[in-house]
């Protein structure tokens, strides 16, 4: 079945270089827009002071193994006391997204760069490119993957292998992610899937943290309290054995 | 007279490794730098920023006030580019307008920490070490796991002769960079400095570690030969641990000697017959 | 009142180790020839080694220092008898504020030992300014000495080594302790200031 279709030569210049071209063109204009209409994000005193305290309880559950006993329990007892530091009280955080403000035009702002150009131009390539097959990839697939690489083509026949235009756009979308590394160098607005990661989890990184703190409070405060000192530091004797 | 980009590649390097070779950038600018800024390409700015410290260090303050227009030309409301600024005064003793700029910045920009820190080493620029390690413990309640400051702050303690804050301060370092020697070996330093016999038996556990992660550390090979010596001395080691500690000191006074042959230096190696005991 | 003597090769060496590190305090100490005694009328250094520019109050690496200086002076007929620091704050200038064990261990060793703090500054020594503050260290009390005797050959060595950044060529005990291969008595910048008499 696949060595049977003979495409199209021209479809190699007018639909398949074409779409790569548009992909990278878009990504690089959406990025220079992100740019343009991303705000600074204002990060909260509390926020930073509450977050660098995780780090500071993470450090201090990873390495404790080298620092003497003493010195990790008075530490663990300094996070873990009735008035500890990860003991403090903290007002309720209410986590609604609608009406908070600033998170609103952050998501609209998100919204535009990103998934309103996929659709508008998905959809034009759809209807500019529709009909025909684009390009093959290399190796054989099963029947599954043929509504997610054939939109737009309805021939049960076909070998799953052969990509129609709309999809091919969206590998593309995807595929491009290491190029605009390149490209644009680290921490570009194009990459829309690291964009889709970290919608999906909140990153409490050190610059500030959206979320209630209470939650990660407790779950170190755990952890720093079941943990027992365990010194990962060689013996003295041990400096003769090379 | 090396090329523009033999500087630049100079500088770069510099920047990389932190070093402190402030009069070696300072004559780069005079060579090739300061007649080429346009040519500098993306690295204008940082290498700007870089030469104005190196200037204010060296205290030419001329190069720096030239850096610091050049700099303000592109970013005219930088907070970075202020505390440049603020710098500068710091170095023409103005203490009373550099402290002017950083309380403002810190009014606007309650989080901006590198505005406190340069508050702090107004203090100490003034000779106030206790004010200043005051401040500096008021900074780390709220950047707790902002390591450059828990240096500093027991390279302070260190000063003032607190010991045990200063090994509170090197565990916090530790904490965050376990497998950094040179930090295993401060600790050792520190808790011998402190004395007893505790601290003698832990500055040895470290100053062993310190050797473990870097074998080419010989203040760890002499912190070791120190420690367990000074242990050995006390007589509270017997039987059994008293042998494994005479073959350590055997063996760190021979590893010693060995290091020392391989360089062949002569005069030195008399002056090490001291260390036999 | 004591008569303190610095030769050129000292003063010129606890310069040198200061302009090198503007940045730190640095530490070091001073070998004299005869061992003063408390009604002698003269102290003359005649040496100087440095030693940190890193901690000075650390203890461990001071006290190997100490053992190999110790043997490297009673080898040359010299002694330890005195203790000089260079603080990184030019204001800095209380004896108190600059205690450090390693005079203590001199004193122990050696009748009147001697605490120097040198601030130089570098116009001061293109000035040809002396600026040295000497103390003679007994008990844990300081007594100033003013009668300082600083020769003109040695002032003018400082200004031209400043000048060539014959510092660089300077080795102190951290420099050695970093790398071995570097010769902590400075044999050949000795040469050279001898050189430049």
């Amino acid at each position: 079945m696949s060595a049977d279709l003979i495409v199209d030569p021209q479809i190699r210049f007018w639909v398949f270089l074409p779409i790569v071209v548009i992909t990278f063109l878009v990504g690089i204009l959406r990025h220079y827009a992100s740019i343009l209409l991303s705000s600074q994000k204002k990060v909260e005193m509390q926020q930073l002071a509450d977050s660098q305290l995780l780090l500071r309880a993470r450090a201090l559950r990873e390495n404790s193994g080298y620092i003497p006993k003493n010195s990790f329990l008075m530490r663990k007892q300094a996070f873990n006391k009735e008035d500890g530091y990860l003991m403090q009280k903290r007002p309720p955080v209410t986590q609604n997204m609608m009406t908070d403000p600033s998170m609103m035009t952050d998501m609209l702002k998100g919204n535009l760069t990103n998934v309103l150009p996929m659709i508008i131009i998905g959809g034009w390539i759809n209807w500019v490119f529709s009909g025909f097959i684009t390009t093959k990839v290399p190796f054989p697939l099963t029947l599954r993957f043929k509504p997610m690489l054939q939109r737009g083509i309805e021939l049960s026949h076909l070998d799953a292998s052969w990509v129609s235009s709309a999809s091919w756009y969206f590998l593309n979308v995807f595929g491009l992610r290491s190029i605009y590394t390149l490209v644009l160098g680290e921490n570009n607005a194009a990459d829309q899937s690291r964009q889709m990661q970290e919608q999906m989890q909140m990153t409490g990184a050190a610059s500030g943290m959206p979320a209630d703190p209470k939650v990660p409070f407790k779950a170190e405060w755990e952890a720093l309290e079941i943990m027992e000192h365990q010194s990962k530091l060689f013996d003295a004797e041990d400096v003769l054995q090379e | 007279m090396s090329s523009l980009k033999e500087n630049m590649e100079k500088l770069k390097l510099y920047r990389e490794h932190n070093i402190r070779y402030s009069r070696e950038i300072t004559q780069v600018w005079n060579e090739t730098i300061s007649s080429n800024i346009d040519n500098l390409g993306k690295e204008k700015h940082i290498i700007l920023e870089q030469v104005c410290i190196a200037a204010i260090d060296c205290y030419q303050l001329k190069i720096a006030e030239k850096c610091i227009h050049e700099l303000y030309k592109e970013f005219p409301n930088s907070s970075r580019i202020r505390i440049l600024e603020s710098m500068y005064h710091e170095a023409d003793e103005n203490f009373n307008r550099a402290l002017q700029i950083l309380n403002d910045i810190v009014k606007k920009d309650i989080t901006n920490s590198a505005a406190r820190k340069r508050k702090i080493a107004i203090c100490k620029a003034l000779g106030r070490n206790t004010e200043a390690i005051k401040e500096l413990v008021e900074y780390l309640k709220i950047f707790m796991a902002d390591v450059e400051a828990w240096q500093e702050l027991s390279e302070l303690y260190i000063s003032e002769h607190e010991y045990s804050k200063a090994a509170f301060c090197v565990e916090e370092l530790i904490l965050h960079n376990p497998h950094n020697h040179l930090l295993h070996q401060r600790y050792a330093d520190i808790r011998y400095s402190q004395g007893g016999m505790e601290n003698i038996e832990l500055a040895r556990t470290y100053y062993n570690q310190s050797y473990k992660l870097n074998p080419k550390n010989i203040r760890a090979l002499y912190g070791s030969y120190l420690t367990t010596t000074a242990l050995l001395n006390s007589q509270k080691v017997s039987g059994k641990k008293k042998d494994a500690a005479v073959k350590v000191v055997d063996w760190c006074l021979k590893e010693i000697k060995k290091r020392y042959s391989e360089v062949k230096v002569s005069e030195i190696e008399e002056s090490l017959s001291a260390l036999e005991i | 009142m004591t008569n303190i003597k610095f030769s050129e090769r000292a003063y010129c060496k606890m310069v040198l180790h200061a302009a090198k590190y503007p940045h730190c305090s640095v530490n070091g100490v001073l070998l004299a020839k005869t061992p003063p005694l408390n009604n002698n009328k003269e102290v003359e250094f005649v040496d100087v080694i440095p030693l940190f520019h890193v901690c000075i109050n650390l203890t461990p690496m001071a006290e190997i220092a100490l053992m190999q200086i110790d043997a490297y002076a009673s080898k040359r007929g010299l002694i330890i008898a005195g203790y000089y620091v260079a603080p990184e704050n030019i204001r800095d200038d209380s004896f108190d504020r600059w205690y450090n064990r390693i005079a203590d261990k001199i004193a122990v060793n050696c009748s009147s030992a001697y605490v120097v703090i040198v601030n130089s500054t570098e116009t001061g020594i293109q000035n040809g300014r002396r600026m040295l503050r000497v103390a003679q260290y007994t008990d844990g009390s300081y007594r100033q000495c003013e009668d300082l005797c600083i020769s003109d050959d040695a002032i003018n060595i400082c200004i031209n080594g400043t000048n060539e950044a014959l510092y660089n060529k300077l080795v102190d005990f951290d420099n050695h302790l970093d790398d071995i291969g570097l010769d902590w008595t400075n044999s050949s910048l000795n040469e050279d200031i001898q050189a430049s008499l």
